[in-house]
């Protein structure tokens, strides 16, 4: 990967916390909950199904999610995995778009000794409470699919949160709308008439490390089972 | 190798915890189990002249205790929040609990050894020396009259008490560092039942270990009287069979460990593979088997030995170093496994915490050593023989 | 602490502006990287949204860019636009509503605002201080670039050097050889990417106002300038085709990655996975395993250079199993083909082709075809018999079909196999399943069979392939013509503003031959009467693009005529051109070319060759009216506009900078009344409001957008980012609506009757397979033991050309192991992934260096290295500056490229491989050696 200098400007940053107290998911919790939850008579779930058949591994997502978002350079709220799979001619490839699953059962959460990670009751998205955070980055080593990292900016956790600052607004999240192959679905499940339940109609999808019971819901469809989780082979064979 | 699978493109999320929280787990399990083996063999003996010996194995863990938080305060992006971990409390984290257990349990072990230290403090105070200002705010100005058994009798409940709730805590923590790391579901290597028994084995014989080093440090530096000397060579010499039994205990929990991991998956086996032949066998078969359970088992292995207060110093660093590099081995090894891909994760270097961490090493071994020559170790009346 | 990026972007730019006096930045300051300004979001609202057309590649999609404060913050897709979505907004959608909806982007399109606020962009106007290429520079002001370059004199302590204006002569070059032209001729304007609106306006200035026939020579021939000769040849002045992908059933990409580049990248995407959700079936056919084959139902890795013969193999096949749609062929003009099979298009299958001079049989005008026996004009006949062999007045006669069937029946299948590399049964099975989806099936093909020595022939070959099943035009089929857009050149009924025409005062002609050559005939000029064959250097008659890479060389040769100033432009042809490394030295040379002024925004590989470099704008800073590949089935028009204040002050907009120059000459038709009387033309918008104007008011009369005033209607288009026809207007009944109505050649009179400058010999008119050659029509000779592998490139689908290595965003999703061989041949020479490897030809021994890809996804004995990477100037290395060195980020500088490594010709020896018809130059015929480094 790439390099380029990760820049951070931690004293000026110090120097306006007290200033800036932005609680973005807190804030917009306030918007969000009457006018959405209440209305349905029940809590949203959002979360996402991807589309691997569709997925060109054209990386319009990483870039939009970066920029929409300000993620520093070298770190991802969202990412494509490529791999190659086979022996020449009988070659394949795979795209697996990454970001974080909004765990219903998050590890990141559970661990989180602070509270800082939370997730919203009206829609179940896990947030991190900058304001609170402090930096310990023990969900970022609890989420077992590497959605996390410490932003350098803030030194504090900091992932996909759906773009809530969109969502709230009643629009698509960054990467939904980039999206160059139409491979994301974004909406909220718990809705059957939501363009996301509608795409996953009766297909059976496929979710990251399904063993840990974190409930991801990002669903997949059609990725290949190599790509998924972790691959052991190439280390265990280096013996 | 039916498939090949090339990869093009993926995020390497590196290790994310270093070796600060390493040195942190450490010392902490290493503060613990000398509690516990000073408690227990204190327990286990009620002898009088073992009490410079319990004072050892009491007030170091305080100390360790009170300073290792820096580790982890340094480590956090915002240390200037670290005080809020304490009322922002999440119930389901570990890390919640242990913040109160470690903070407590250090509390308990300042209580305990103050009670230990009481009645010799306030028999200094009483004398006219260049200290007794020091030792008289350290009894908090106590003018409590009578000889250092009367002292002893009158505060023995409380004493008792407070020693109880630090064996304790004590117990609490190494329970608690396993739980800490067996919480961690995505991880192979630390989401083992294991990780408890990993931590109460590295803590005894980090523990007795450190005991044994402690106080044949103290008796250099101390100018400890003659007596105690040879009333303590005895405890020393106990200390080593706790040690080589515990070294015992240690492999066979490590077995059990890479046993249970060979049939814990893809995973499991690449956790062990890591340790025994992958880019941490150095560590392990160097500093973890053969300096850190073979050789320290060695030099214990015989009286005549581990009677020498020169080769059992030899064989506590020894173990104290396994047990540190054991614990290495588990934290960063346990995360250099990767979650998402396919190759080992690196932990970029972190030269700026490395130094702090060896700087507050220093400074807590140097506090020992500076409390070995102001604090009054030896019991009373000893020390009076000796003058 | 900044709390936004725009904030940040302001103090970085003050910043930089306040310690960099001079061109660029100050030598101690380290950038920093604009976007990690805050940690916050950047604000959904409260924004303003500009719409404008994007150039991170050349796709032209829309963009949808918000801007907080004068400053862009983020860049979104135009919903208006079809390359962005597939349910675009209906045009009359209010601009505002529309600002909730977004099209999609690409990573490039949204990572293009990271090379706008490029902080290694060059900041003031730059004049070389030490020689040339040496790297030593000074600030100047823009009154004394423009005095140097329009007046000369000397000006590096060189000795004299003509500016613009001692150029600027009418008398003739030389009286000898009057087909050169006038002096005039020896301002050579070579842009690099140039796009529509800034292309007419630089044809105007140098062409119609200096007087130099030597306009905007284009990077055309570096692109894919042989795909258009070769189409241009079968059409009737068309040169694009796409497949209908939303209706059509089996597609067959030769040598083109639809998912990762091609025009328009996203809109080829989209439509592709609803085509193969629909079923359709998607081959593609690339020595590389690329994105598009990993999404394809299957993958041929054929042999480079060798399409053609694929594509003749699956004609045989189709022959001998009866699945030429031979009705179709047999209609010999338009009315039968409609009348007899309801087809928008008709073929030359059955004109007669005589066998003395290969040209068309015609009694005065008319084309005759045999039907029924009997010859008639082709424009008579209802139908005509496709298979003759006859004599008509005593000259033997072969139907175009008889003559086709001939050429494919030259080999068999599995011959043509064995040329390929693949099995004779992948040959049949494409063939097979490209002919029974009825008229649903279509052959594209893009650069990777043109941009080779044959590369005309091949895409002529792939065009016709079609023209068997008679699919163009058809819904589902292959489409000629596309949406199109409206003519913002002006000259329809409905177009206010003639400036194709008129609105010229003054206006010169120019006049003489190319510098290049290129739609020049060599047999028209003097040296040819006097020496014959072989010419110096090669003409290039039906390369009506330009010759590209020929321009520098011929310069350097001082053939056909010495040059005095060259003006580059967004170039960098050292850089992107088949070993373009070569040209370096040609550019030093002060005494064949005097003078080259360089309008760039970076300091780049070709720039940093130059005397003066004058700063431009980024594109996002820019007007243009770019025009959509024919996958886009309705009118398109988009209109780029600035979206934001210029980022650096003293940097001008090209027109700006040729509008200041012509004032300063009194050049004809600038300034007061220069765009005739009452419209002056001082500055850009002068020029592009009329564009904006005629897209506005329309082809057609009534046809304009909303509007009362013409203003209104410009503002209508400008607030939606052009304007666009509405998605029900693609299709009209079987057909697409602005389909192309024309007819399909199978055989070329042009090229048969045109003799090489070189060889002396003519070019085929048919379906054919020519080995790779030399300039002089040998074969190419490279001993494959030394030199055993081919090397390809390719664009990957996060890069384009050569601007977007500055991204920190594009080159973080860079892997760092990019020269890619297969799994095979790397364990032969012991090469694992992430090693250091040299990849090195008989043209560059010392050879480029980079970390192997060990990768099973290409086809053995090929090396593939992207685009895009291995830049040695734009600021990954520090320059001279005022004396100080400027600073640099070496990121900017990973990985390498396979342009230095490309063959020679073996006859020209300074420059490429070329293909002699379409001139393009070849990328994918060089053979290396690869090495462990
Ligand atoms: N190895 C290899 N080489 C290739 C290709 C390949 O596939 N592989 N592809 C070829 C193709 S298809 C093409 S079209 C060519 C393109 O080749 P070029 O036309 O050379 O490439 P560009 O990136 O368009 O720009 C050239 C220069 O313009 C300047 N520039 C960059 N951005 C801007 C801007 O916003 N405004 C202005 N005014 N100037 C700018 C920079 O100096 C840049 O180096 O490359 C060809 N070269
Ligand atoms: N992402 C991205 N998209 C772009 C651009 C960009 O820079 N980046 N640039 C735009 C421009 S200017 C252009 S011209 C187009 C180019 O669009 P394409 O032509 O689709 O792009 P290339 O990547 O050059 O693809 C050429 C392919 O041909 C293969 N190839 C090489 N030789 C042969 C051969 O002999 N036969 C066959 N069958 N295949 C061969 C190569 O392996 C490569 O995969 O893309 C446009 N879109
Ligand atoms: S993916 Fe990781 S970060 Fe996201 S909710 Fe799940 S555990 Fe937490
Ligand atoms: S880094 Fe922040 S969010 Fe993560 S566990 Fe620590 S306090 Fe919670
Ligand atoms: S939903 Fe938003 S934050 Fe999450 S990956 Fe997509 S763009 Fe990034
Ligand atoms: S933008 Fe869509 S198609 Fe492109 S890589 Fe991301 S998920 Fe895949
Ligand atoms: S495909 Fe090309 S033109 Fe379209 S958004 Fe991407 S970079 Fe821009
Ligand atoms: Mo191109």
């Amino acid at each position: 990967m790439a390099e380029p200098k990760k820049m951070m400007d931690r004293r000026r940053f110090l120097k306006n916390l007290g200033l800036r107290a932005t609680a973005l998911g807190a804030g917009a919790v306030l918007v969000q909950a009457p006018s959405l939850a209440r209305a349905t008579g029940r809590p949203k779930k959002y979360g996402m199904v991807i589309d691997t058949n569709r997925c060109l591994a054209c990386h319009g997502c990483t870039i939009a999610c970066t920029s929409e978002n300000n993620v520093p350079d070298g770190f991802y709220r969202s990412w494509v995995k490529i791999i190659e799979k086979g022996q020449y001619p009988e070659v394949s490839s795979h795209f697996l778009p990454r970001l974080c699953n909004n765990c219903e059962d998050a590890p990141c959460l559970n661990l989180c000794p602070t509270g800082a990670t939370y997730r919203t009751k009206e829609d179940g998205v896990v947030h991190v409470n900058r304001d609170i955070c402090v930096g310990c980055r023990i969900c970022v080593e609890a989420c077992p699919y590497g959605s996390r990292f410490v932003n350098p900016l803030t030194n504090t956790a900091d992932k996909c949160d759906f773009c809530y600052h969109r969502i709230s607004k009643g629009l698509e999240p960054a990467c939904v709308d980039a999206c160059t192959g139409r491979a994301r679905i974004f909406g909220d499940l718990n809705d059957p008439s939501s363009a996301v339940s509608r795409y996953m109609g009766g297909k059976s999808t496929q979710r990251l490390r399904a063993d840990l019971d974190t409930k991801p819901k990002i669903h997949y469809l059609y990725a290949d089972e190599a790509i998924m989780g972790p691959d052991y082979t190439q280390l265990l064979a280096r013996r | 190798m039916d498939q090949s699978v090339q990869y093009i493109y993926w995020v390497q999320h590196g290790v994310t915890l270093g070796y600060l929280i390493g040195w942190y787990l450490w010392l902490i399990s290493l503060a613990e189990g000398t509690h516990i083996v000073a408690h227990l063999s204190w327990l286990y003996y009620r002898s009088d002249d073992y009490r410079p010996l319990e004072k050892v194995g009491t007030f170091q863990p305080f100390i360790i205790l009170a300073l290792v938080p820096l580790f982890l305060v340094a480590d956090l992006g915002h240390p200037e929040r670290f005080y809020t971990m304490f009322y922002n409390w999440h119930w389901t984290s570990p890390v919640a609990y242990g913040v109160y257990i470690i903070t407590l349990c250090m509390l308990s072990y300042a209580i305990h050894s103050y009670y230990l230290f009481r009645p010799e403090l306030i028999i200094r105070a009483r004398q006219a020396g260049p200290l007794a200002g020091l030792y008289r705010l350290l009894v908090l100005g106590s003018q409590e009259q009578g000889s250092r058994e009367e002292l002893l009798q009158s505060q023995r409940r409380r004493e008792r008490f407070w020693a109880g709730v630090s064996l304790f805590f004590s117990f609490l923590g190494l329970i608690y560092l396993g739980i800490l790391l067996s919480s961690f579901k995505g991880r192979v290597m630390w989401s083992s039942s294991m990780m408890v028994f990993i931590f109460a084995s590295v803590g005894v014989t980090g523990g007795s270990a450190f005991l044994i080093l402690l106080t044949h440090l103290k008796n250099l530096l101390a100018r400890t009287p003659a007596k105690s000397i040879s009333q303590q060579r005895h405890y020393l010499a106990e200390f080593g069979i706790i040690l080589k039994y515990s070294l015992l205990a240690q492999a066979a929990v490590w077995f059990v460990y890479l046993v249970l991991m060979q049939y814990t998956g893809t995973g499991g086996r690449l956790a062990s593979y890591l340790l025994m032949d992958g880019p941490r066998a150095f560590q392990f078969w160097f500093f973890q088997v053969a300096v850190g359970l073979a050789l320290p088992f060695l030099l214990t292995l015989f009286r005549s030995l581990r009677e020498k207060p020169l080769v059992a110093s030899l064989a506590a660093v020894a173990a104290l170093v396994g047990t540190l590099a054991g614990v290495m081995n588990v934290f960063l090894g346990g995360q250099s496994l990767p979650m998402t891909h396919f190759r080992w994760e690196q932990l970029a270097p972190e030269p700026g915490k490395m130094i702090f961490g060896i700087v507050t090493m220093v400074v807590m071994f140097g506090v020992f050593l500076v409390t070995y020559r102001i604090l009054p170790y030896e019991n009373a009346d000893a020390q009076e023989g000796g003058v | 602490m900044p709390k936004s990026r725009r904030d940040f972007i302001k103090g970085a730019m003050a910043l930089s502006g306040l310690l960099a006096m001079g061109g660029c930045l100050a030598p101690t300051d380290k950038p920093k990287m604009w976007n990690q300004g805050g940690p916050d979001p950047d604000p959904v609202e409260g924004a303003k949204v500009v719409r404008t057309v994007c150039l991170g590649c050349h796709s032209a999609c829309g963009l949808q860019v918000k801007v907080k404060d004068g400053v862009a913050i983020k860049i979104d897709g135009n919903p208006f636009h079809p390359n962005n979505k597939e349910d675009f907004l209906s045009y009359d959608t209010s601009a505002r509503q529309a600002e909730k909806v977004n099209g999609t982007v690409c990573a490039k399109g949204g990572a293009t605002m990271q090379t706008m606020y490029n902080l290694y962009r060059i900041q003031h106007p730059l004049k070389r201080v030490g020689p040339r290429g040496s790297g030593k520079w000074k600030t100047i002001t823009w009154e004394q670039a423009y005095q140097e370059i329009i007046d000369g004199g000397n000006l590096f302590g060189e000795g004299q050097v003509d500016g613009l204006k001692a150029i600027r002569s009418f008398d003739l070059i030389d009286p000898a050889a009057p087909e050169l032209g006038p002096k005039a001729n020896q301002l050579v304007f070579m842009p690099g990417r140039i796009e529509h609106g800034r292309k007419e306006f630089t044809d105007r200035w140098f062409q119609d106002a200096f007087g130099t026939v030597n306009k905007r020579l284009d990077h055309t021939s570096i692109c894919e300038t042989s795909h258009h000769v070769g189409l241009d040849l079968c059409l009737h002045k068309k040169h694009h085709i796409k497949p209908d992908i939303m209706n059509c059933e089996y597609i067959i990409f030769f040598g083109t990655s639809p998912y990762e580049a091609n025009f328009p990248m996203q809109a080829l995407a989209r439509k592709l996975n609803f085509f193969r959700e629909r079923g359709g079936q998607l081959v593609i056919v690339d020595p590389r395993f690329s994105n598009s084959a990993a999404k394809a139902a299957r993958w041929v890795p054929i042999l480079p250079g060798t399409d053609a013969a694929f594509v003749l193999g699956m004609m045989r096949w189709m022959m001998e199993h009866d699945r030429v749609d031979l009705q179709y062929l047999s209609f010999p003009n338009a009315k039968a083909a409609k009348e007899g099979a309801g087809h928008l298009t008709w073929s030359d299958a059955a004109y007669l082709v005589r066998a003395d001079d290969g040209k068309l049989l015609r009694e005065g005008k008319d084309i005759l075809v045999m039907s029924g026996g009997k010859p008639m004009p082709a424009g008579q006949a209802k139908t005509a018999d496709l298979l003759v062999d006859a004599q008509v007045a005593g000259v033997r006669v072969q139907s175009v079909y008889q003559r086709l069937v001939a050429r494919v029946k030259e080999r068999t299948v599995k011959e043509y196999a064995a040329i390929c590399g693949v099995e004779p049964k992948v040959i049949e099975r494409e063939a097979d399943a490209f002919t029974s989806h009825s008229r649903r099936a279509v052959a594209d093909f893009y650069r990777g069979p043109v941009q080779h020595t044959n590369g005309t022939y091949a895409a002529r070959t792939i065009g016709i392939l079609n023209f068997l099943i008679g699919n163009v035009s058809w819904k589902g089929g292959c489409e000629a013509h596309g949406g199109s857009h409206w003519h913002e050149m002006g000259g329809q009924p409905g177009n206010p503003y003639n400036l194709a025409k008129g609105l010229h005062p003054g206006k010169v002609k120019a006049k003489g031959a190319n510098i290049d050559r290129h739609k020049n005939r060599y047999q028209d000029t003097s040296e040819f009467k006097q020496k014959g064959y072989p010419a110096k250097r090669p003409w290039f008659p039906f390369a009506y693009n330009n010759v590209y890479q020929e321009v520098i060389p011929s310069i350097a040769a001082q053939y056909p005529y010495a040059v005095k100033c060259l003006i580059t432009y967004w170039n960098n042809v050292v850089y992107s051109a088949p070993a373009g490394s070569h040209q370096i030295a040609l550019l030093k040379d002060t005494k064949k070319l005097p003078l080259h002024v360089a309008i760039d925004i970076v300091m780049g590989e070709t720039s940093s060759l130059a005397d003066y470099i004058l700063p431009c704008r980024h594109f996002l800073e820019d007007y243009a009216t770019p025009h959509v590949a024919p996958t886009i089935l309705t009118k398109t028009s988009g209109v780029r506009q600035p979206v934001v204040p210029p980022v650096f002050k003293d940097t001008k907009m090209l027109e700006q900078i040729f509008i200041d120059l012509a004032l300063k000459m009194g050049l004809p038709g600038y300034g007061k009344d220069g765009l005739g009387p009452g419209r002056n033309l001082n500055e850009p918008w002068d020029w592009y409001k009329l564009m904006v104007a005629n897209i506005a008011n329309g082809d057609k009369e009534k046809e304009a957008v909303p509007g009362a005033t013409e203003e209104e209607r410009v503002r209508y288009v400008l607030e939606r980012g052009g304007r666009f026809e509405d998605r029900d207007k693609a299709y009209k009944g079987p057909y697409t609506n602005h389909a192309y109505k024309g007819i399909c050649k199978i055989y070329s009179e042009e090229l048969v009757t045109a003799l090489d400058s070189m060889t002396g010999k003519p070019y085929d008119p048919l379906p054919f397979y020519e080995p790779v050659r030399d300039s002089m029509g040998r074969p190419l000779a490279v001993d494959k033991g030394k030199y055993p592998f081919h090397i390809l490139t390719y664009h990957p689908v996060y890069h384009a050309q050569a601007r977007t290595a500055a991204s920190t965003w594009l080159m973080g999703v860079t892997p760092e192991n990019w020269v890619q061989i297969n799994a095979a041949d790397a364990k032969t020479l012991g090469i694992n992934s992430g090693d250091v490897v040299r990849v090195y030809s008989a043209s560059n021994q010392q050879g480029v260096q980079g970390k192997a890809l060990v990768s099973q996804a290409v086809r053995p004995g090929i090396v593939v290295i992207p685009h895009s990477l291995g830049h040695w100037q734009y600021s990954s290395k520090p320059f001279d500056l005022d004396g100080k060195q400027t600073a640099a980020a070496p990121w900017i500088g990973r990985g390498c490229s396979a342009n230095p490594v490309m063959l020679v010709d073996p006859h020209l020896k300074d420059v490429c491989l070329q293909d002699p018809i379409g001139g393009s130059s070849s990328y994918y015929d060089s053979l290396v050696a690869v090495v462990k480094a």
